[in-house]
Parts: C-alpha cells; structure tokens; sequence
C-alpha cells in the first residue's frame, strides 16, 4: 500500500487518539488521520475528508457510534466502519456489527488494530468491484432490447426488469411492488401453451423453452413477445429465468407475408395459374399449390420433371419435349392427360435466368389451365359452323322454294302469252288450258309442301316420350305388310344394346318410315331384300342404323344432293324428292344428325346419332 | 339460215317442254324440237344422233332437275367429242336466277347464255344464231 491510507477518527479523549495513532504507526500504516469530537465535525469530514477507513468509539456524550453508523449510511459514503472502545459485551458487538460496522476492536488489545484497518479495506475494495460489475450486469441487462423476469413455482414474480417494464408498459411507480402473478401479463388463450412449458421445465422435459405469446400491456393493448424460459432449481426451489421479446413487427411482417402468400395462392386459382421453379444446378424443383392442383397430384408427391412430362397428352409430348429443349423463353399451348382420363387445356409459358457465363441456372415457368376457354371456343367454333350451315341450307331452301314456285308460275305466264296468238288451233288452245291447269296443281303442291316443311322445322311442340324402337318397326312393318309380303322384303332389327330413347314419337316414326319405304323402293329387283337396323351407344350417343343391299346411290356423284329437296336420284322410279329431305329436317329437328355411306348396286346405310 | 338449227328442250317439266315448242314455232314457223323431260335420255340422244355432219342445234338447258342438275348434265356433256360439241350452243333456262349459277355460267365456254323463264318468242328471236362457227 503505497498512499497514505486516510482514517477519520472519532474520539473524545485525546490520549485514546494518541494510542490508537502509535499502534497504527507501529503496525506499520501510513496513515493520515483526522481526529473529530463531535457529530458536527464528523458530518463535515465525511463529505470533505474522503476517508478510506472510519475508526469510531462507541460513546463520545450526547453523541454514539449508533448515530455515526446511520449517518455514514445517510450520506451514501461505502467506507468500512470499525469499532475501537473500551468494553463491550458480546450481544453488543453483534449488534454494531449487524447495523453494519464491519469490526470492532476493545482498546486494551489495540494491537489487532492495523490488520483489521487492512482487512476492512481489503473488503470494501472487493465490495466495491462486485458492486460495480453488479451495476455493469444491471445496465447491460437494462439496456438490452430484452426484458428479464424471474419467478416462482407458484408463478409469482421475483423481479422484472426496467426493460420487461417498459415492454408490458407499465408505469414503474405503481407497479413496481405489487406482488404480480404471471398469468397477469399472458393473454388467457395462450395460458395453456405456457402451463405446457412450465410443466416441460419443471419435469426437466427440456431444459429452455422458447414460446411465443401474446401479452397484456397496461394500457390494454396485446403485444407478440417471444419468451426464451430456462429453469433454476435449488433444493426445493424453483425459479424461472424468463427473457422477453417483443415481436409484435416481426409477427406484423409474418402475418403480412403470410397473407401476401394467401393472396396469391387464391389469385392463383381463381385464375387457374400456377407456377415452378427449377433449380437447374441442383436440380430441385418446387411446385405451387395450384400447380398440384391443375395437374392433379397430391401436394405430398415431390415435384418432377418426369412427372411433369409423363401427365402431357402422348400426342403433344413430342413437340413439347422439342420445345423445352431449347433453353430459349417461350410459351405453348397443350394438353394434358391426367389420372382417370381427364384432359385439360393448358398454357406453359417460362423464361430461363442465366450467369455471367450465360449459363441457364434457373427455370421460372407459369401454367394455366385454359380448359374453360378452349372448350368455350371449340363450342363456339362449332356453333358458328352449324350457324353457317343453316344459314347455307335456309339460302338453298329459300332458293329451291323461290325456284320450285316461279317454275309452275313461268309455264302460266308463257301459256297465256302464247294464247294470245288468233291463230291457234282449237287442239293448241286446248294443251295450252291443261299445260295452266297442269302448272297451277303443281303449284298448289308446292306451297303444300312448303307448308308441310315448315310445320316440321318449326318450334318441337311434341311432347317426348319413351319411345320403343322394337315396337316402331313392328308398327311400321304392320302399316306396309303387303308391301312386304308381296315385295320379299325381309326386316331384321337388332336393338339389343339400347331399345329406348326418349323423344317426339311421330317424328322418330317418320324417320324410321320413311328410311324403311325407302329401301323397299329403291330395292333391287333380282335379290331378296334385306333390311337390317341396329342400335348401338357410341360416347353418349345413340346410334341408329340402317342397312340395305338395294340399288345404292352414287355419292362420288350425287353426294352433296342426298338430303336436297326435289333430288332424285332413280328417274325410272316415281318419287318426289321429299324422303331423304324430311328425314335430314325430323332428324335434325330433334337434336341429331344423319349420315349416309352408299354403294350403287350393294346397298345404303343411314346412321342417325341423337345425343343422349 | 334459222331454218336450218335444231332445237333441243331437257327441261322436267313437261308443261314448259310443250308451252316452249309452241314459242318457238310461233317464233319461227316450223321448227325441229326434241323434247327430254329426263336429261340422261338427252345426253343419249345426242350420243346416239350427232355426228360431224349434223345440224346446228340449240339446247335449252333446265338447271334443277331432280335426277341430273343442269349442270352434271353438263359434266358429261363435256365428255363429247369437240366435233360434236361444235354443233351445239347451250342455253341455260331457269324460272329464276341464282347469282352462283350465273356466275359457274359464265365460266363455262359451253354455254353460250342465260335465259329465265317463261319464253316468249321475242326471246327466241333475240338469240345470236350467228354465234356458230361455221
């Protein structure tokens, strides 16, 4: 100890501070020593003296040691008190020492004296340093974004810091002594997951815990903090080292994100989008939900390229292989063939991101599912050509009508102008009046026909009903059966496969009897005819055929007239030209289509398709 | 020179076919009109009849027929021999007029106009019988 040690000495009798200075100086102490007598000087040295050390004497008159203790305390000073006085029992010197004298010493054994100023020196010294790393680990702690709470088994709080204060927002004056349960600051929902915790800890299930919970605050609100709990256990004791963070903006940002990501899962499929990307380096890959989605796999398959090119429709793979081969951005419309046969419409667009080296490196590509749009567009392309093909046959009908009238009308005209002429023979004016008579008949058959046409293409006001096809034929055979009979004509049908369908009756019977007369017909003379119809369910069609092995039709020739009005195709047999016309009208009429494949001289098949 | 041309009628219509021979005789006095109310029988007429050395014929042609249209009549007609075909001029007859028809006639080097019923004789009159090669 090299400087003078400063002790402040507080001693009414003068010989007393004598001695005590002679066993310090002999116990080998440099020392400065400031002797006061009373509480007014003593009060004065404290503050200007700085000692190192307080040497007191217990009574000095209307002043005590007891005094001079609280007054040391009072003035804040950390400077070790020793007691130096005449006699003292045992509980007296236990209780200074208890106030907080850190020694004492009797007067008559003074020669203790020096190692004890060193001593309480030594001591203070070290109290000191704990001091201050203790006030250093509190403003680290104070300062640090987290709080710090402690407490029981019992969940009452030990401490909290200013921090955790500040935190849960509360006003340190009015809270910081009441005795506070930490279900206090926990929002109640969330009780159970703490319980949990706790429970873990205390069974040494783990050792730390990180929660996430929400907090009451003073004023009301709930914050997001995150709590990092490990547990201290003493004996029976156990204590809860609590670090608290708030996380309410991180929570903010996750919960934004997570709503970013929800929006855009449902952007996704509302517009049936959705997307991948390819690591190209690693080879990894990741699907979007809606990817999953389109393409109808679980989201618990992981992604693959060859899962990918094994759900494209096997008659696009080839041009698509050939297009993502080529490591250029691009688009492409396809289709794909999923599980259970379902095929879908898609369009794959991507774009390649590439190194300095214009190396590819990843793949972002988007998928769509435009089944929507392109079925609607194939209806519609549809729609525009069966729209374009009545409004071709309403043109022609018109024409044909147009034609079919003004030809009767042109022969009446001609007649009359040519019976103009006075020199006409009585034989010429008499062919004249049958060829008026003759033209005026043939049109009053043509707007009877007319009529009967339109009738048949007007509004479907027949109700449906079940009809039966075995039961048509029998009709139809039973209403021509001398026909049949004397023509050897034989009718096989076979409607095995399905013997209903439900539609207008008189208009199915019309087909069917009209295509039956007609095979009888046109039948070839030298063979026995047979007629032959089937029915049969082709993709949710019925199908009705009708075989024949009569005269047949040359359609390389008359292919486009089949189905036309007024077109006959056999002069020598009488006819109108009507049948296969009115057939084409009633079958369309209701809802199908008809067909025709014919060979002259082997035979006729008609097949008529109605959607079920 | 009128004299001397042929006439043939391939019409269905058996009224129009008598109705027109009575024009064209009033039209021109006595003429030669064959009548065909089935246009294949006419292709065999003249299959059967027309050499190099036949008369100039006229050949009102109907277009709707119901077995053979005017103008698959014409198809086969094309088939002829250019000897034969030189000896006919074709004209087309219809009671109205398609623009589509008219406009295939006009196409056709066959065909040497387009006439609508009914026929008076002016219009018999009105036809360019120079119109041959002679």
């Amino acid at each position: 100890m090299t400087q003078k040690i400063k002790i402040l000495h507080l001693e009414d009798v003068p010989t007393d501070a004598e001695l005590v200075a002679r066993e310090l100086k002999k116990g080998g102490i440099d020392s400065e020593i400031l002797v006061v007598a009373d509480k007014k000087k003593f009060v004065e040295a404290l503050t200007n003296f700085s000692p190192n050390v307080i040497l007191s004497d217990h009574s000095l008159g209307a002043f005590d040691s007891h005094e001079a203790l609280r007054l040391v305390r009072q003035a804040d000073v950390n400077v070790p008190f020793i007691l130096v006085t005449a006699s003292m029992t045992d509980e007296f010197a236990a209780k200074v020492m208890k106030e907080g004298a850190c020694d004492y010493i009797i007067k008559d054994r003074l020669r203790r004296l020096p190692s004890a100023v060193i001593n309480s020196i030594e001591k203070q010294q070290l109290r000191n340093e704990q001091q201050a790393i203790h006030e250093k680990l509190v403003f680290h702690i104070e300062n640090t974004p987290l709080g710090f709470i402690e407490f029981d088994k019992k969940l009452n709080l030990k401490s909290i810091s200013k921090k955790a204060k500040e935190l849960f927002g509360w006003n340190l004056k009015d809270r910081v002594n009441d005795a506070l349960n930490v279900y206090s600051l926990v929002y109640e929902d969330d009780w159970d997951w703490l319980n949990d915790a706790l429970r873990q800890l205390t069974t040494g299930e783990s050792k730390r815990n990180i929660l996430r919970l929400r907090n009451h605050t003073a004023d009301g609100q709930v914050v997001w903090c995150e709590w990092f709990i490990s547990v201290m256990k003493n004996e029976d004791d156990i204590t809860f080292m609590t670090l608290v963070q708030d996380i309410t903006e991180n929570k903010k940002i996750e919960e934004k994100l997570e709503e970013n990501d929800l929006s855009l899962k449902e952007a996704q499929a509302i517009a049936r989008i959705g997307n991948w990307e390819i690591d190209l380096l690693n080879k990894s890959e990741i699907w979007s939900d809606e990817l999953y989605e389109i393409l109808g796999v679980e989201k618990t398959v992981s992604p693959s390229e060859e899962l990918f090119l094994s759900l494209i429709h096997p008659d696009d793979l080839k041009n698509c292989q050939e297009m993502f081969g080529r490591t250029e951005n691009n688009s492409i419309d396809y289709r794909l063939l999923l599980n259970g046969g379902v095929i879908k419409y898609v369009f794959n667009k991507w774009r390649f991101e590439f190194n300095k080296n214009h190396k590819p490196i990843r793949l972002y590509g988007i998928l769509q599912d435009i089944t929507e749009r392109k079925s609607a567009e194939i209806e519609r392309i549809k729609l525009v050509n069966d729209l374009m093909g009545q409004n071709t046959e309403l043109e022609q009908f018109a024409y044909i009508i147009s034609h079919n009238l003004r030809a009767p009308l042109a022969n009446i005209l001609g007649a009359s102008a040519a019976l103009d002429d006075p020199d006409l023979t009585e034989s010429d004016k008499e062919t004249l009046g049958k060829g008026i008579n003759t033209s005026v008949k043939k049109l009053d058959e043509v707007v009877k026909d007319l009529n009967h046409i339109l009738q048949v293409r007007g509004e479907m006001n027949g109700s449906k009903e079940n009809v039966n096809f075995s039961d048509l034929v029998d009709d139809i055979k039973a209403s021509i059966a001398i026909l049949v009979f004397t023509n050897d004509v034989e009718i096989k049908f076979d409607f095995s496969e399905i013997n209903e369908f439900l539609t207008v009756k008189p208009y199915l019977y019309s087909i069917f009897y009209n295509l039956i007369s007609n095979s009888v017909k046109y039948r070839r003379q030298e063979i026995h005819c047979v007629i032959e119809i089937k029915s049969r369910i082709v993709d949710n069609n019925i199908e009705l055929i009708f075989t024949d092995n009569g005269m047949g039709i040359d359609l390389k020739k008359k292919g486009e007239q089949v189905f036309g009005l007024y077109k006959r195709f056999h002069p020598d047999i009488e006819g109108k030209g009507m049948g296969l016309f009115m057939v084409k009208t009633q079958v369309e009429t209701l809802g199908g289509k008809i067909s025709i494949r014919s060979n002259v001289d082997i035979g006729t098949e008609f097949t008529i398709q109605f959607a079920i | 020179m009128k004299n001397h041309l042929n006439y043939i009628i391939v019409d269905d219509d058996p009224t129009n076919n008598m109705i027109c021979s009575m024009t064209l005789r009033k039209a021109l006095g006595k003429v030669e009109a064959k009548t065909f109310t089935e246009p294949e029988e006419g292709l065999e007429y003249i299959k059967n009849n027309f050499n190099i050395n036949s008369n100039h014929t006229i050949l009102f042609l109907d277009l709707n027929m119901p077995t053979l249209t005017g103008w698959q009549f014409l198809e086969q007609y094309e088939d002829f021999s250019e000897e034969v075909k030189m000896q006919i001029n074709i004209y087309l007859v219809s009671s109205s007029i398609d623009q589509r028809d008219w406009a295939k006639s006009r196409k056709n080097k066959y065909i040497k106009g387009f006439l609508v019923k009914p026929m008076y004789p002016e219009t018999i009159l009105s036809i360019d019988t120079l119109n041959f090669i002679v």
